[in-house]
C-alpha cells in the first residue's frame, strides 16, 4: 500500500535500511524518499562499516514476535531497497536535515509528514520544525521514561528492557506526543544492538504506527507525558559494556 | 590492551563516545587497569593543594565511606580499600562544614539562571551542600545545567555568561574537573541516577589522560585517588547489579 501523504527523508544508515525494508515486507510505503548525502571512505554516525558484498549481519532467531524486524539486511543500501520496491527518490547532496537545500526539498513536496531517518546525533533545528511539514521520528527509547541519547543502553541496566517510541518531533528534545511506544526484552546477541536491534524495535513501532494511520487515517497520540522522565547522554563505553554483558534476567515483549 | 579513553590528550581531543566498539570483557579490565594504575601514580605522590582542599577530601572521603556502607550497596570493604582508607574516618576531627563556606559566596539557593557564574564558587558550594546532605531540587537543577553543559563541549568553564549556556575564560583550569567528579559522584550515590556516573566516567577519563604531574598542579593528589576510587566503586556497583565482575578484588 502506498501512504499518499507520507514521505521520508533519510541518510543510509542501518536505522534508515531498518526502517525501509520493514515498510517494504509490511506493505506500508512511503510515497517518495529524500536521500540525504554520504562520504566516501569513513562511515558517518549510524553507518554500518562494511560493504554490501558480505551480505546480511547474521542473527539468531528470537522466540515469538517482538523481534520480526530484525532480520533486515544491515548492509543492503537504501537506494538498492527503493529501486527493488520501484519508490521514487531523490538523492540530495547535502548531509544534513537542516541544509537549506534540504529543507526547500521538503517544503517542495506535497506529502505533509515525513519520516525522519536522519545520521546520528544530529537535532533538527526550528527552520526544519517551521517549514510547515510534521517529522515522525522513532525514539530509541521507552518514552518518556529514557530521553536522549543511547536510551536504550541505559533502560537494558537499569531494569533489563529495551524500548521504542514513535512520535512527531518538536522544538524539545523527545517530547513531542507519543503514538506509540514498546517495550521489547534484551536480544539473544546484545553486541549487535547498535546496527541491528536497536533499528529493528525502532523499525517494528514505524510500521505498527503506518499501520494504525492506515487503518484510521488519522495519527492518534498515546501519550502526552512528556514532562516526566530522564534525558540520558551518549553512553560511556564501560556502561555500555555493562549493559551488553548483563546476564540479568529478561523480560518479555509489551 | 591499552584504555583506548585516555591515549589522548582528552582536553585537546575530546571523545564523542558516539558508536564505540564492543570489545568484551577486556575493556572493562583495561578500565579497571587505567584507573588502579593512576591511584598508584597519585598514592606515591604528596599533597600539594590548599587547606579548603585538604579539607573538603577528608570530608568527602568521611561521607563516601558512610555511603558505601549502607546495607543497599554492600560494598565498604572494596572502596575502603582502594580509596587507602585504614579504618573508618573519625568524624569529630573534621573542620566544620560551615568553615568550608566562603565568606563572599553566593548562597546556592540565591543563584538565578540570569546570573553570571563563577564554576569554582558554584561546585564548591554545591558539593558542601552535598556533604552536608542538603540537597534539593534547586541544587540537582545546577547539577544537570553542568552535566549538560560538560556533555555538549566535554568542557568545563572557568564561569558562565547568564543564560549559563556560553562558557567564559578559560577551560583548563583542572581543579574543575576535580570539583566536577566529586559532584557527580555524590550526584550518583544519592539519586541512582546512572546519567550522573555516566558523566563522571566521561570526566574521569579527562582527568586520566592529562600527566599526573600537571594534575597534581591544581588537584591534591588524595583527592585524584578519591575520586578514582569513587568511580571505581559505583562502577562496580552497577556491574554486580548486572551479573557483571569487574575484579576489583
Amino acid at each position: 500500500m502506498r501512504l499518499a501523504d507520507v514521505a521520508m527523508v533519510a541518510a543510509d544508515t542501518s536505522r534508515s535500511r531498518a526502517y525501509l525494508q520493514a515498510m517494504v515486507r509490511n506493505d506500508l510505503l512511503p510515497n517518495h524518499v529524500l536521500v540525504l548525502g554520504s562520504r566516501a571512505g569513513k562511515p558517518l554516525p549510524g553507518q554500518v562499516d562494511g560493504s554490501a558484498a558480505a551480505g546480511p549481519i547474521a542473527v539468531p532467531d528470537e522466540p515469538g514476535d517482538c523481534w520480526s524486524e530484525a532480520h533486515f539486511d544491515a548492509r543492503q543500501p537504501i537506494q538498492d531497497t527503493l529501486e527493488q520496491s520501484r519508490i521514487g527518490y531523490e538523492v540530495i547532496a547535502e548531509e544534513s536535515i537542516n541544509d537549506p537545500a534540504v529543507i526547500a526539498a521538503i517544503g517542495n513536496r506535497p506529502e505533509t509528514v515525513f519520516v525522519y531517518s536522519g545520521y546520528g546525533g544530529v537535532l533538527l533545528r526550528k527552520e526544519v520544525l517551521g517549514c510547515g511539514k510534521r517529522f515522525l521520528h522513532v525514539h530509541g527509547g521507552y518514552l518518556p521514561d529514557y530521553k536522549g541519547s543511547t536510551a536504550n543502553y541505559f533502560s537494558l541496566i537499569e531494569d533489563g528492557t529495551i524500548g521504542a517510541s514513535s512520535l512527531f518531533l518538536s522544538a524539545e528534545l523527545d517530547s513531542g506526543p507519543v503514538l506509540l511506544r514498546k517495550k521489547f526484552p534484551p536480544p539473544r546477541n546484545r553486541e549487535k544492538i547498535d546496527h541491528v536491534y536497536d533499528p529493528a524495535a525502532r523499525a517494528k513501532v514505524l510500521v505498527e504506527t503506518l499501520a494504525n494511520y492506515a487503518r484510521h487515517g488519522s495519527w492518534d497520540v498515546k501519550s502526552t507525558e512528556s514532562g516526566k522522565g530522564e534525558t540520558y547522554f551518549i553512553i560511556h563505553p564501560v556502561l555500555k559494556h555493562i549493559a551488553i554483558l548483563s546476564k540479568k534476567e529478561a523480560s518479555s515483549c509489551e | 590492551m591499552n584504555y583506548e579513553y585516555c591515549q589522548r590528550n582528552r582536553l585537546e581531543e575530546p571523545h564523542t563516545y558516539m558508536y564505540t566498539p564492543f570489545e568484551g570483557e577486556a575493556l572493562l579490565d583495561s578500565y579497571r587497569d587505567n584507573r588502579i594504575s593512576a591511584m598508584r601514580v597519585y598514592s606515591a605522590a604528596p599533597d600539594q593543594g590548599g587547606e579548603f582542599d585538604g579539607a573538603l577530601v577528608r570530608h568527602a572521603a568521611s561521607r563516601l565511606e558512610r555511603i558505601f556502607a549502607r546495607e543497599s550497596f554492600a560494598i565498604p570493604d572494596p572502596f575502603r580499600n582502594l580509596a587507602g582508607l585504614v579504618k573508618p574516618l573519625p568524624t569529630e576531627h573534621l573542620p566544620t562544614l560551615a568553615s568550608l563556606r566562603r565568606p563572599t559566596a553566593i548562597p546556592l539557593r540565591s543563584l538565578a539562571l540570569k546570573d553570571p557564574v563563577d564554576t569554582s564558587e558554584l561546585l564548591q558550594a554545591l558539593i558542601i551542600a552535598q556533604l552536608a546532605d542538603a540537597v534539593g531540587t534547586p541544587e540537582m537543577a545546577w547539577l544537570d545545567r553542568l552535566v549538560q553543559r560538560f556533555e555538549v563541549s566535554k568542557k568545563m568553564y572557568d564561569a558562565y555568561l547568564p543564560g549559563f549556556r556560553k562558557g567564559e575564560g578559560a577551560n583548563t583550569t583542572l581543579r574543575l574537573y576535580w570539583l566536577f567528579g566529586l559532584a557527580l559522584s555524590f550526584g550518583f550515590l544519592e539519586s541512582n541516577n546512572l546519567k550522573y556516573l555516566n558523566t563522571l566516567l566521561k570526566s574521569c577519563d579527562l582527568l586520566c589522560s592529562l600527566p599526573g604531574d600537571l594534575v597534581r598542579e591544581q588537584v591534591p593528589a588524595s583527592g585524584m585517588k578519591l575520586l578514582l576510587a569513587t568511580e571505581l566503586s559505583c562502577v562496580d556497583l552497577i556491574a554486580r547489579r548486572n551479573e557483571v565482575l569487574l575484579a576489583l578484588g
